[in-house]
């Protein structure tokens, strides 16, 4: 469910906002400390880490591909909306998000973390969180995949999307520029554009009324039988509907 | 919103207000303002008003202020991730002004 999920995403994101002193957390040497990383070991962490953090910039996107035919700006217009037309958002925060959340996941050279770098766990601590934070957003990706999903939403969960997209991508912005001291880091591609269009989609998203029950939209295991011997208690009762 | 949360918003709006409006630059001064357009953002309609009689000129006292303030939102039902944006965005506009 999305609710799962995204609060998966947002509580690794809020530990990893805690950490200050990146380099100290990733291995490097403090003023009292030695290194206990050298600094190609630091690059590497550097490297795994861009790859989750494209995962969770595709699950922002992907967020923002459902939440967009629903979500109509609450700013008001010159001339009303016609949601008939190939392109009412244009010009909208949703839209110059949108375009940011494009630029930079094109301009961006590492692909999005692979299976195995989503399941292997990390010794570094500050790599972890990421992991944890990919691993969310790879799940939550198939919560408005499905071309079903897009038509479940209404316009008020599409604005709740819309802002808890918005607070990721500016955690995403905020922690790129936490990270710039990294040996061989690379910024995200129009970083403080980013921020800024998050902060008016934030915004804009606001001035409706966020509808929280998208919390238990998205995918679900599908209800099994359980079978067998009548089983005791609650789960008894629960076989037997 | 009840008067202790209250509290703390009208304290952490005036430190920003004041941090805005006494900063050097113009890009210091719209850093700040970030930051209150974010927590205003927080709280929708219910924002309280600026209380701004006792407040000090020393900056570095409205930064305290301002940040306690924020982090003190969290027992008053704010988000941890909003909190913590909230923070890293005044420690940029900080760092914007002292370097």
């Amino acid at each position: 469910m999305y609710g799962e999920t995204g609060a998966l995403l947002r509580s690794e994101l809020t530990a990893l906002l805690r950490q200050h002193r990146i380099q100290l957390a990733l291995g490097g040497a403090g003023p009292k400390t030695p290194a206990t990383a050298t600094a190609a070991d630091r690059a590497a962490y550097g490297v795994t880490i861009r790859r989750y953090r494209e995962s969770v910039l595709a699950w922002c996107r992907a967020a923002l591909d459902a939440a967009r035919p629903l979500a109509f700006s609450n700013l008001p217009e010159p001339r009303p909306t016609n949601p008939f037309a190939s392109a009412p958002h244009e010009g909208t925060p949703l839209m110059e998000l949108h375009r940011a959340l494009s630029l930079a996941r094109r301009a961006s050279s590492y692909p999005v973390a692979d299976l195995s770098l989503l399941t292997t766990p990390h010794p570094n601590g500050v790599v972890e969180h990421w992991r944890h934070a990919a691993r969310a957003a790879a799940l939550a990706e198939h919560d408005f995949s499905g071309p079903d999903d897009v038509g479940r939403l209404s316009t008020a969960q599409a604005q709740a999307l819309l802002g808890d997209v918005a607070a990721v991508v500016q955690a995403l912005v905020v922690l790129d520029q936490r990270y710039a001291s990294t040996p061989g880091w690379e910024r995200v591609a129009g970083s403080e554009r980013l921020g800024w269009t998050a902060l008016a989609c934030a915004l804009d998203a606001g001035l409706g009324q966020p509808d929280y029950t998208i919390d238990q939209r998205g995918w679900r295991p599908r209800t099994k039988l359980l079978l067998g011997a009548p089983k005791p208690g609650v789960v008894g009762v629960l076989q037997a509907e | 919103m009840w008067s202790p949360h209250a509290r703390t918003v009208v304290q952490a709006r005036s430190c920003l207000a004041a941090l805005a409006d006494g900063a050097s630059t113009p890009e210091t001064s719209s850093a700040y303002e970030q930051v209150l357009i974010a927590l205003d953002w927080i709280h929708g309609d219910d924002v309280p008003a600026l209380q701004t009689d006792d407040l000090t000129y020393e900056r570095s006292i409205l930064f305290e202020g301002a940040f306690c303030a924020i982090a003190g939102l969290l027992p008053h039902g704010v988000s941890e991730l909003q909190v913590e944006l909230l923070l890293a965005m005044l420690g940029s506009a900080h760092d914007r002004e002292f370097g």
